[in-house]
This record gives C-alpha cells, sequence and structure tokens, in this order.
C-alpha cells in the first residue's frame, strides 16, 4: 500500500493564493462546490462514526486551495481531490493515536483505493433511490421520517413510539436491506433493458 | 455490479448488522475489530459498505434536508447574512474555520465558507422564507396534506361534490374558481374535467368522475376516475398512487384510468412509468417498467398485471394536454411602438450569434449574453423566444456591458413578456452594481420576481400567492428596500406582459397593460452607479445560485431610462395583438 501524495512542501503551501491564481478560484469554487457531497463522504467513509469529520473537511478544503495551482483541469476533480482527504484522515488518525479508532490504517487505505471505482455505481443507485422510497409501505415511510427527519435517536423513538429499542433497530435495519435489495434490482432491471 | 457477491451471505448478513448498529447507536469495541476484520477480507465487503454508508448518508441528504439557504436571497430580503440553514445529522454542510476563510477572502468564495447553523423543524428562516420547513413536510417521501400544493389552473364544467358527500371538514364548494390552491383533503369531481398545476412542473388533467386526494407536492391519491399527467425532468419521481397499486413517473406523459372495482390501467405516451402492484400493507408485491406506447392493466384482487392493447381502445383514455406551451405572436406595431420609446435597450430574442449575444435591437451597445443553458425557441412561424428549460439548474442571460445613470431622478423602467413554466418563485430579472457583482451581499437595485410557491409551500411573506413583486434598493445592497407586491397576477404557463416603473421613489407594477401596485419609497436616493441587467436569477453568472431560478419563457425585454406611463404600457398590450379583436395570447 503506498501513501497518497500529500501537499509536498508544507511551507509553500502555506501561502496564500497569489493574484495569478484569481482566475483559478472560480474554478476552484466551482469544483468544490459541485464535488462537496462526494468528497464529505468520502471522508465519512475512512472514518465513519467520528464527529471530526467536519474538521477533516476543512483542513482538506484549505489543502486542494493550496495546492489548486498544480491541479490538471483535464483529470476529474475528485479523484484528486480524494488524495488530499485521504492524507488528512491519516493525519487525523496520527494526532489521536491509536485509542478510539475505527479504522486501521490499512483498512484506511484499502476503502480509499475503492471510492473512485464505485462513484459510478453510487450515482446510479442514488437514481433507483426515488423509485424505491416510493415504493415503501406507509409504516416504514413514517419511520424512515422519524429517524432522519426529525432527527431522533432510536433510544428516543422507541420511547416516543413505545416499543423496545432492539425492535426499532430491527425494524431500520429491515427497512435499509429492503432498499437495497429494491436498489440492486432496479438497477439490475435497467441494465437488462439496455443491453 | 453487486457488491454482495463476492462475500459469504453470512458475512454478508452480519456486515449488514454491524453497518446498521454503526449507523444507529454507534459500535462496541469488540463490533469495530469485527467490522475491520470483515472489510479486510474482499474488496466486495468494501464495496458493500461504501454503497450501505452511502445509502445511509442519502437517507440523511433527504430526509434530513440539506439544501442551506440562498444567502443571496437572504441578503435580498434583508434578513441576516448567516440565516440559519437546513438541518443536517451527519452530512452536513461545510463549517470552515477562520483560517480558511481569510484564505479564501481574496477570491469568490464568500457565502460558501460561511458556518451554517442547524435549524429546527418548522422554524421559518428570517429573510428566506424559502428556506421555511416545517416537520409534516417531506419533499423527499411525501408529506401529509397541506393545502396549497397543486394550483387549479383549468376547470371545464366541473362540478364538485356538495359538502355532505365528502369527508373534507372544509369542502370545495361548486366552482372552485381556477388560479385558486386545491384545499387538502379528499376531493369529489362529479362532472366535467379539471387541470392542475404543480410547483415542481408536473401537469395533471383530471375527468370526472374523479376521487382524489393531493397527498404532497409529488404525490396524487386517484381512487377513481380519469387522469391524464404531463410530466417534465422536474418532476421526475411524482407519484400516482391508487387503493393498491402506484405509478412513479420517470419523466413522462401518461394516462392512468381508476376504476371502481379497484383496477386501474396506465398508458404510456412517452418516456415511461414504473408501476407497481401494493399489498395491503402498502409494500409493492410486483412491479413493471412501462415504457413508451406499452399499457397495462393492474388487478389488486388476482395480484396480477398484464400488458394490454391499447391502442385497440384509446378513447378510454384521457389524453394529456400538448407539450407546446401558447405562442406569443408580436406584432410589427408592438416592435415599432418599443423602438420608438427610445429604450436603451431592446432585445428580442430572434437570433444568437456565435458568442451566444443576442443583439440589442436599437443600439450597438448592451447586447445580451447567454449562458450555455438558455436557448432560443419558436413561439409562432415569426417569433422566437428565449428559454430556460426546466431541466437546467442554472440558466442566465446577462448584458455585455452596464447602463450607466439608470437610476436618477427621470426614473427607469424595464418592461418584457414571460411564460412561467412552473408554480415556482422565481426570479425574472435584476438591476445589479457592475463594480460588486462578486460581493456575497448582491447590491441589488431593483428585482422582478414572480411569487409562486416555495418548494412546494407558501412563500411566507404577506401577500396573496403569484403575485408579482417589485422589489427596489436605494441605495442598492442596503437595508431591505420597498417591494410594490402586486394582488394575484399571474397564472403558471401563461404569457403575461410584466412592466415596472421606478422614478423619484414611486414604483409601480403593471400586469398585461393594467396597473397592479404602486408603492412609494418616501426617501429615494438616485446615484451614478453602473448596473447590469440579469435574466432568469438573483445571481450573475459564475455564481451558485439554487434558488428562485426562473424556469420558463422570456421575450421582447426593453429596458428605458425613464418611467413609461400607465397610457403607453396599456397601449403596448393592445399593440401586440396581430390584427384587431385577437388575443396576443393564444392559450390551448
Amino acid at each position: 500500500m503506498t501513501d497518497p501524495t500529500p501537499p509536498s512542501d508544507e511551507s509553500a503551501s502555506a501561502d496564500p493564493p497569489t493574484a495569478s491564481q484569481a482566475v483559478d478560484g472560480e474554478l476552484f469554487v466551482r469544483l468544490l462546490t459541485r464535488h462537496e457531497n462526494d468528497l464529505y463522504r468520502s471522508i465519512v467513509a475512512l472514518m465513519p462514526g467520528r464527529p471530526e469529520v467536519d474538521d477533516v473537511m476543512q483542513e482538506t478544503a484549505a489543502s486542494l486551495w493550496k495546492k489548486f495551482a498544480d491541479y490538471d483541469a483535464s483529470q476529474p476533480f475528485l479523484p484528486w481531490a480524494r488524495r488530499f482527504a485521504l492524507f488528512e484522515v491519516l493525519k487525523w488518525r496520527q494526532r489521536l493515536g491509536r485509542s478510539k479508532l475505527i479504522f486501521n490504517d490499512d483498512l484506511i487505505h484499502q476503502v480509499a483505493a475503492e471510492q473512485d471505482a464505485v462513484q459510478p455505481e453510487l450515482e446510479q443507485r442514488r437514481k433507483a433511490l426515488d423509485i424505491c422510497l416510493a415504493k415503501l409501505g406507509r409504516r416504514d415511510r413514517q419511520l424512515l421520517r422519524q429517524r432522519y427527519q426529525d432527527g431522533l435517536t432510536v433510544m428516543d423513538l422507541a420511547q416516543s413510539e413505545g416499543i423496545k429499542p432492539h425492535k426499532l433497530y430491527y425494524a431500520l435495519e429491515k427497512i435499509r436491506r429492503n432498499l437495497l435489495a429494491c436498489i440492486e434490482t432496479t438497477i439490475n432491471s435497467a441494465r437488462l433493458r439496455e443491453s | 455490479m453487486n457488491p454482495n457477491t463476492s462475500t459469504q451471505p453470512a458475512d454478508q448478513r452480519e456486515l449488514t448488522g454491524l453497518l446498521n448498529r454503526l449507523f444507529d447507536r454507534g459500535l462496541e469495541p469488540a463490533e469495530e475489530q469485527r467490522l475491520n476484520a470483515l472489510l479486510e477480507q474482499s474488496g466486495a465487503a468494501r464495496r458493500a459498505y461504501l454503497c450501505h454508508l452511502d445509502l445511509h448518508l442519502e437517507l440523511e441528504r433527504r430526509l434530513g434536508g440539506f439544501g442551506a439557504p440562498d444567502r443571496a436571497a437572504a441578503v435580498l430580503d434583508g434578513g441576516a447574512a448567516d440565516s440559519p440553514g437546513a438541518r443536517h445529522l451527519i452530512a452536513r454542510p461545510l463549517a470552515f474555520g477562520s483560517a480558511v476563510l481569510a484564505l479564501a477572502a481574496s477570491i469568490v468564495l464568500g457565502l460558501w465558507l460561511l458556518p451554517r447553523a442547524p435549524v429546527e423543524p418548522g422554524t421559518t428562516v428570517a429573510g428566506d422564507p424559502t428556506a421555511t420547513r416545517t416537520a409534516d413536510t417531506d419533499p423527499a417521501m411525501g408529506a401529509t396534506t397541506p393545502a396549497n400544493l397543486a394550483l387549479l389552473v383549468g376547470s371545464r364544467q366541473a362540478v364538485w361534490a356538495a359538502p355532505d358527500r365528502t369527508d373534507r371538514a372544509d369542502p370545495v364548494a361548486p366552482g372552485l374558481p381556477t388560479g385558486d390552491y386545491l384545499p387538502a383533503g379528499r376531493l369529489e369531481l362529479e362532472a366535467g374535467e379539471i387541470d392542475l398545476s404543480f410547483a415542481n412542473g408536473a401537469e395533471i388533467t383530471l375527468h370526472a368522475p374523479a376521487s382524489f386526494e393531493v397527498l404532497a407536492a409529488d404525490e396524487l391519491q386517484l381512487d377513481r376516475g380519469r387522469l391524464a399527467a404531463r410530466m417534465p425532468d422536474s418532476a421526475v419521481g411524482f407519484i400516482i398512487r391508487t387503493p393498491q397499486s402506484a405509478i412513479v413517473d420517470l419523466g413522462t406523459e401518461f394516462s392512468m384510468n381508476v376504476h371502481e372495482d379497484g383496477d386501474s390501467e396506465v398508458l404510456v405516451h412517452d418516456g415511461k412509468v414504473v408501476a407497481s402492484l401494493l399489498s395491503d400493507s402498502g409494500s409493492t408485491l410486483r412491479d413493471y417498467t412501462v415504457q413508451r406506447g406499452q399499457a397495462v392493466s393492474i388487478h389488486p384482487g388476482r395480484s396480477a398485471m398484464d400488458a394490454i392493447d391499447a391502442a385497440a381502445d384509446l378513447e378510454r383514455f384521457l389524453l394529456p394536454p400538448s407539450m407546446r406551451p401558447p405562442p406569443l405572436a408580436i406584432s410589427e406595431a408592438y416592435v415599432d411602438a418599443v423602438t420608438s420609446a427610445e429604450p436603451l435597450a431592446y432585445w428580442r430574442f430572434e437570433s444568437v450569434d456565435a458568442d451566444r449575444r443576442v443583439r440589442n435591437q436599437v443600439t450597438d451597445r448592451w447586447h445580451l449574453q447567454l449562458d450555455d443553458h438558455v436557448r432560443l425557441e419558436p413561439s409562432t412561424d415569426d417569433n422566437l423566444v428565449a428559454l430556460f428549460p426546466a431541466e437546467a439548474d442554472s440558466a442566465v442571460a446577462m448584458t455585455t456591458e452596464p447602463f450607466a445613470g439608470l437610476n436618477r431622478e427621470q426614473g427607469y423602467s424595464i418592461e418584457l413578456w414571460v411564460h412561467p413554466g412552473n408554480a415556482s418563485w422565481s426570479t425574472v430579472a435584476g438591476l445589479l452594481d457592475d463594480q460588486r457583482m462578486d460581493a456575497s451581499q448582491l447590491p441589488y437595485l431593483s428585482v422582478i420576481e414572480l411569487m409562486g410557491l416555495s418548494q412546494g409551500r407558501r412563500s411566507g411573506l404577506m401577500h396573496d400567492d403569484f403575485a408579482v413583486r417589485f422589489l427596489h434598493r436605494s441605495p442598492p445592497g442596503a437595508g431591505a428596500g420597498f417591494n410594490a407586491i402586486t394582488a394575484t397576477a399571474y397564472r403558471p404557463s401563461q404569457w403575461h406582459h410584466l412592466a415596472v416603473v421606478a422614478q423619484a421613489g414611486q414604483l409601480s407594477v403593471y400586469v398585461d397593460g393594467r396597473l397592479m401596485q404602486t408603492t412609494r419609497d418616501p426617501q429615494p436616493v438616485f446615484d451614478e452607479i453602473d448596473y447590469h441587467l440579469v435574466l432568469g436569477r438573483l445571481r450573475p453568472p459564475g455564481h451558485r445560485d439554487d434558488q428562485r431560478q426562473f424556469r420558463g419563457r422570456i421575450d421582447e425585454v426593453a429596458v428605458y431610462p425613464r418611467a413609461l406611463s400607465a397610457a403607453e404600457i396599456a397601449d403596448r398590450v393592445h399593440l401586440a395583438t396581430k390584427r384587431p379583436g385577437l388575443p396576443v395570447v393564444v392559450t390551448r
């Protein structure tokens, strides 16, 4: 496993953008705005369940800006940006030490290596989710809404619904399993039609 | 690719269970170790992890709310620059620190980097009614049944059920006027035919006898009756539910009949839909993708879906309204009248050059630069109009050079023809300070807006829906400015002539040649600032602007360095008629 290419010159990278970079500033904002959602998700995937995701995203964006002069605009932005995200996640991990971590270094590298390849499929899956959400029954829709829209924890939700938490965990898991299966079926059906 | 195919079924189940626990309550140390081990085993497991995680984050994005409010809109409305945005769970927007903020201050990051605080459900965001979100609103999955979701835009011999025959607390009286929203609850159409328009651009015609209910901004329950639907790309995902089936639109035109016995049938004219047979609990038993020219019948009683030959009996289906918008015919007399009124600029949108510029008809200055999304479209044999497409995230046009000395005591006027393509709140035009185009607080002198629905709900300002708003702010960018807001004044999907006049603090809005509203700014401030005209949205090209994007058609835009009189404006609409006695707008 090789390390990602980090910002090569830390002292140079701390320089503010120059006047000559002003033209690229709009491009940078446009690219980062377009890809911020996927970039953020890439970081979440490398440090799931960690509250420092926002901090790492912030550091990543700062690194991207410092090194934007090196970006080859003929190449896709997201894979380039993900290299910096990986580097920042590894830096965060070093700072934190080895306590309270979900993924070890090797696994972080392994997951990062899959991200670019799986990206087109994720986009397909998000489209299929439209159809699959619509197919959910009323009770399942209500449960998802309470969990995600109302922001209730499973414990809170269980209390308000008067049911045992483990039953609720199971119900949410079942809904997500069904959604995953529906997404698979929808994508496969589309492929069959296209072939 | 199926991300699970290369892992053992038992491992798949365990992995799924661990991930769900990770999302819902966090993992115990032993569980973390097990997750590490499973993911290290195979690339397939890691891909399954990425797919599962993305589902979770996508659910948070859709159901937890993701769109931050448009800061430009907040500023424009006089709201605070740090207005709170939508709430986020994991997929929060970025909240960058001061170091990055300072770093980026030299470029145009401005609004994007500002921290966005969460807002609780049901909170109306100060200064940005578009960010209103209530606990009963669920754009991703459908909502409970608020009113103001669908607009009645056409009614032909419609007879509604008497109040005692509906289960509504406030039933529709016979003769519900067009231009009004349908109220919440189930409705019974006993005779005739009606046309509904939704904020996402969906258009649905219903034929009696029909029993139906608008469930959400993108969902309609049809228990009985005939329906024809035209769904633009912006309405993809619209759901028609019947007692035991559902149609999910994938961008199409289709017809649907729901019979008394619960059987239904759907015929797709263009695009495709997914037809689903539902169980008693509402989950999907069977589903079928119905392509263009295909039809299926759905029989809940015997849990069957059959392909049918609709061509043999097309008449039993209601056909969708024409896709073509009503034509706008502009007479030579109209063109002559505008030209002789000596505007600074008059864009007819009859041609676009290689640089995507529409020429000013009256002088070789102030041409109009179109972005890549705005295009010209024939409206009649001899009139082209500018189309701001429904499918474009951003479409904008702006003058190639600013106007000097527009905001002076003698006043200024803007007139144009507009065809709103949907019922959404949108910006038609604005005048923007040339020297501060990149400013985070957009220094608009004035904005013309169509105040339709905002994300399927009322806008939040105290006015009738479908009003026209002329906001004037002098000096530009300071304070909230003054509004001239009409009473209900326009209809989506119809052409209207709009004119706004500002003179010595008096703001006037004319719709279809009639003065609809006048407001006075008691302390007008004049200036020597140069202003660009921007068409189609709040922000200029190159800037993010997710809200209030205009989708529809615009034509015959003129800017005058003086106040047009009421008589001039009334004459203008009259002159637009090609032949005496014919209306300028031919509606379908």
